[in-house]
């Protein structure tokens, strides 16, 4: 049994479990890092290992252009959106590593290729395709995928969630690094 | 599924083609017999039916020029003919010459964009109808690399930057009609008519790439992210890329292995 982690909250976090279990894939639900690595801890203590992890991010929060964004707003968004997946990564990827290879699909919003009064979350989602990115290149040889999907803000779970199942499965073994747009918003963020 | 594969008897085109026929698609695939500039491919008109045979699987082929419309016509005219409609359509036939702006003459530069550009405009342009009167279908384009710009590759860089806005605006112009364009980017050093015909055929001086996976990507990977576009599972996507190529958009480098 393949087993993937979850992390995340909301209809995304529970469509993509949904999609995976569809897919004979054991999905563990995490909130955040001490969820993944309770999740990780538990998986070792039964003799199992953890083969992936999805990250789901926070749902649109009512933010402003950089004027109307103070800071503590800023930090907030920028907490919730990038730095909970730096964590939640952190704590999987070590182990993956150990395993000998694993897949990661890290999901960023539309307003990750700049978005009008979206200052912080453009910032933010931003960040989660490059974080991508540069993990991708430095787990390479360790044979850890990581790829990013880029949910448009028309796309929806059922959307979203298969795509998601595609890019941890073995169709998909040579697929890492990769930027994927979900929706029809053609590597630019409109629509 | 009914799906026509340009290029289809040959390299990645071959392996999209048994891929798409496995999966339980009719294919319709075609391309020319004769060696093209800077390509290894041939005869496959006649070896892919054979290879699919000893599969147990049918694919129907026809010897046509994806730059000519009457050519992409007669094919669709046969696809039309033989299974009364066409849901799909990959977009693979390409030529690769190197060069920089100053080695590559006009005459090359003319045959490449009108393989690679103008034959996903010629083919997307013949079965669109045929898709939008049945409210449904997908396009799955064989893109590059080099379409964000390569060194040495200067036409076909500049070939699969276009195909990368066409997909794009084929894609805004067509969702409506419940039609699906994607596009995905093989690995680079991918074995192919065109890989090899690059260096002049010659196998030993073959040069593949690992990906992340641990193993080297062949064209068997491209073509199970094309049948995967031509799935249920890929419904939410359209006007994307799906970069194959394990390099962020094709950045790179990779890092030295350890």
């Amino acid at each position: 049994m393949h087993r993937v982690i979850v992390c995340g909250e909301g209809p995304l976090a529970l469509e993509i479990a949904r999609a995976l279990r569809t897919a004979t894939r054991d999905a563990i639900a995490a909130v955040d890092a001490a969820g993944v690595q309770r999740a990780i801890g538990a998986a070792r203590e039964g003799g199992d290992r953890i083969d992936a992890l999805v990250t789901v991010p926070p749902s649109r929060v009512a933010a402003e252009t950089i004027v109307a964004t103070p800071e503590p707003l800023w930090d907030d968004i920028i907490e919730r959106h990038l730095t909970a997946l730096f964590l939640a990564c952190k704590a999987v990827v070590p182990h993956l590593i150990a395993n000998g290879g694993g897949a990661i699909v890290n999901i960023a919003g539309a307003a990750g290729y700049g978005r009008a009064h979206r200052a912080a979350e453009s910032a933010g989602h931003g960040g989660i395709i490059a974080f991508g990115a540069a993990l991708a290149y430095d787990h390479f040889h360790d044979r850890v995928r990581v790829n990013t999907i880029v949910a448009g803000d028309a796309a929806s779970p059922a959307e979203i969630a298969p795509v998601a199942a595609f890019l941890l499965s073995a169709e998909a073994e040579v697929m890492s690094g990769s930027i994927l747009d979900v929706g029809n918003i053609a590597y630019q963020g409109g629509r | 599924m009914v799906i026509i594969v340009t290029g289809g008897t040959f390299g990645i085109g071959r392996a999209i083609s048994l891929k798409l026929a496995r999966d339980g698609h009719r294919v319709i695939a075609f391309g020319l017999d004769s060696r093209q500039p800077s390509s290894v491919a041939e005869h496959g008109t006649a070896t892919l039916p054979a290879e699919a045979a000893t599969f147990g699987l049918h694919i129907d082929t026809l010897e046509a020029d994806v730059a000519q419309a009457a050519d992409v016509a007669r094919v669709v005219d046969f696809a039309l003919a033989t299974h009364g409609e066409i849901g799909g359509l990959v977009n693979n036939a390409a030529i690769g010459p190197l060069g920089t702006i100053l080695t590559t003459s006009e005459d090359v530069w003319r045959r490449v964009i009108d393989v690679n550009l103008k034959g996903a405009y010629l083919a997307s342009k013949a079965v669109l109808p045929h898709m939008i009167s049945r409210q449904r279908g997908s396009i799955a384009n064989v893109g590059s690399g080099g379409g964000w710009g390569k060194p040495n590759m200067l036409a076909y860089s500049a070939s699969k930057g276009g195909m990368f806005a066409l997909a794009a605006a084929l894609a805004y112009d067509h969702a409506a009609d419940g039609i699906r364009v994607n596009t995905v980017v093989p690995r680079p050093a991918t074995l192919s008519g065109m890989s090899l015909g690059r260096i002049g055929g010659d196998m030993s001086r073959f040069r593949p790439a690992v990906a992340a996976v641990g193993r080297v990507g062949t064209a068997d990977d491209c073509a199970n992210v094309v049948a995967f576009l031509f799935s249920a599972a890929a419904a939410g996507l359209n006007g994307a890329i799906l970069d194959a190529g394990s390099l962020p958009r094709q950045g790179g480098p990779v890092p030295a292995p350890p």
